[in-house]
């Protein structure tokens, strides 16, 4: 495989993490604008496990995806009392002060003789775990997309189960919903939690994919996109922000005619299937249709 | 069973409830009538926690639960259903219904992600008994947002009657149905909904009060202004001027 398929499938797979864990808040009703954080979060402290303290990477990735799920949790505590527009507002404002807070983190050792560590706005260079290991470009890859299919098939499970149907209840009636007897901020608490795992797990791949971090990468425009993914793939299951990711970083990319308006192309695309598909390519309604049709035709053929 | 004492509420300068007091013993079906405004809805608003009263309280099994978080005070036993129709319209008719399952007790922590094979089997079976028993077995596959609003209207009282709730509330559960279908809801209230249970109905049909209610209480304005037995009050002059006017009562 040519080395610039590699890089987008790989790119594709990061930030596949990022896009799940803003799908799993727009489940349950909630709009954030500030999963980058949490991605962002995990690829430094990952990145210092590693890179400073001569961690493997499984370690370094559970350590990031942890405190990822620790921080989301913390700040779904504090700002899911607010509804609606307010908590989108609060976790923007949070995920702007993250960023911020790793532009003047400063925290190296010497290693080699050389220092190796978060630089403020200079950035994390060196976070070599992959090259001193020698797994190559594609087999990176690979244990991307494991992981990849590993999460989706826990959130399928989870989809199934009586929490993912109490997600989804949360995401259509909030006030129904508590008097179904649950503790409505309890569940959305819970969702910002493995969101927030999720978004970690693509972060720390992410580092040690680039090997460098600046702060300026995990902006708003980030977390934007990975809201959009799951708007346009669809809200009717976890194979909806996966297309939407697919659209973007596969097709968009690989068309090079579109080069330099990837922006203004995606931009469009996106008015105009929210306009169409108010909840995205697969929502519940097709879904429905699609798990209907898949039992018929199972019946029929025994 | 329940007590509500001296219940105050408002909006604003609106009073909404002035020093409601309404006392439903196990077993009793009670009417909640009154025109439009009068306050009956925010009387279930206040049990259910969505309002919290200004004055006054609410107890039920000797216990207050006015102050408490809502799904505090559903957990302990009381179902209500919503007078502008309230469902999950982009869950099928089954996952509306199991969804009002998650809260009992006896569904643990963990089997919300990781269920009990031969638990959720229960489970389920009891789903789809009750969907038999209301008539929506046929429909069971369907999203709640296709069935018409008399189908949708049984799938509410289904969820509300799927934990097995020792008090039902329920608000116009005939609203905006043809007479026809609001006798049939009369009939599936009365065999299904109200044996061994104890309830408050919210209604205008009048016929479908009198048929289920031994006792109705009437509001106006946010008072009490009748209670008493069905035809008793609704000769009251009190209640015909709320409804009627004195100029509609003149020509009735």
């Amino acid at each position: 495989m040519d080395d610039y398929v590699v890089t987008i499938l790989s790119n594709i797979g990061m930030i596949s993490f990022l896009a799940l864990s803003a799908y799993l808040l727009l489940l349950t009703g909630e709009v954030s604008f500030g999963q980058q954080a949490y991605f962002a979060i995990s690829a430094y402290l990952s990145g210092i496990a590693t890179a400073m303290w001569g961690w493997p990477l499984w370690s370094g990735l559970l350590l990031g995806a942890l405190a990822a799920a620790a921080a989301a949790t913390f700040v779904g505590i504090i700002t899911l009392r607010l509804r609606g527009l307010y908590f989108a507002i609060a976790t923007l404002a949070f995920a702007e002060m993250v960023r911020l807070l790793f532009v003047i983190f400063h925290y190296q050792v010497v290693i080699d003789g050389e220092p190796v560590g978060p630089d403020g706005a200079e950035g994390f260079r060196d976070i070599r775990w992959v090259f001193e290991n020698n797994v190559s470009a594609t087999e990176y890859m690979v244990i991307i997309f494991t992981v990849l299919v590993i999460v989706l098939m826990l959130l399928f499970l989870l989809e199934r189960s009586r929490l993912g149907s109490i997600f989804r209840m949360l995401g259509e009636d909030t006030l129904l919903t508590d008097m179904q007897g649950l503790n409505v901020i309890r569940f959305k608490v819970l969702a910002s939690g493995i969101a927030g795992f999720i978004a970690g797990i693509g972060g720390a791949f992410y580092a040690h994919f680039a090997t460098y971090l600046e702060p300026q990468i995990f902006n708003v425009m980030l977390g934007v996109h990975a809201l959009v993914y799951g708007l346009i793939g669809g809200l009717g299951t976890a194979f909806g922000p996966l297309i939407g990711v697919g659209l973007d970083i596969g097709f968009l990319e690989a068309i090079r005619a579109v080069q330099g308006y990837r922006m203004i192309v995606f931009g469009g695309l996106v008015a105009i299937l929210l306009i169409f598909m108010p909840r995205g390519i697969l929502d519940e309604e097709r879904i429905h249709w699609l798990r209907l049709m898949w039992r018929r035709w199972r019946n029929a053929a025994r | 069973m329940l007590h509500v004492e001296g219940l105050c509420h408002h909006f604003g300068g609106v009073e909404t409830l002035v020093d409601l007091t309404l006392h439903v013993a196990a077993g009793d079906v009670v009417g909640l009538i009154g025109p439009n405004g009068s306050g009956k809805t925010t009387v279930f608003n206040v049990i259910t926690g969505i309002y919290k009263p200004t004055k006054g309280r609410v107890r039920f099994h000797d216990q207050e639960i006015s102050g408490l978080e809502p799904h505090e005070i559903i957990t302990r036993g009381i179902a209500r259903t919503f007078q502008n129709l309230r469902i999950y319209k982009r869950m099928t008719v089954f996952d509306n219904v199991w969804g009002a399952q998650h809260s009992l007790p006896d569904v643990s922590l963990r089997e919300l992600f990781l269920a009990r094979p031969r638990k959720e089997r229960r489970h389920r079976e009891e789903v789809e008994r009750l969907l038999e028993l209301v008539g929506l077995a046929e429909h069971r596959n369907m999203l709640a947002q296709h069935l018409t609003l008399q189908l949708q209207r049984r799938l509410e009282l289904a969820r509300a009657l799927i934990r097995s709730p020792k008090l039902l509330l329920l608000d116009e559960p005939a609203g905006g149905m043809t007479p026809i279908e609001t006798e049939k809801m009369a009939a599936l209230i009365r065999d299904v909904a109200l044996p061994g249970r104890t309830c408050v109905i919210i209604e205008h049909k009048m016929d479908m009060i009198s048929a289920l209610c031994g006792r109705i209480c009437v509001l106006n304005f946010g008072r009490k202004i009748a209670e008493g037995q069905p035809d008793e009050v609704l000769k009251h002059s009190e209640v015909l001027d709320a409804y009627l006017g004195h100029e509609g009562r003149a020509h009735a």
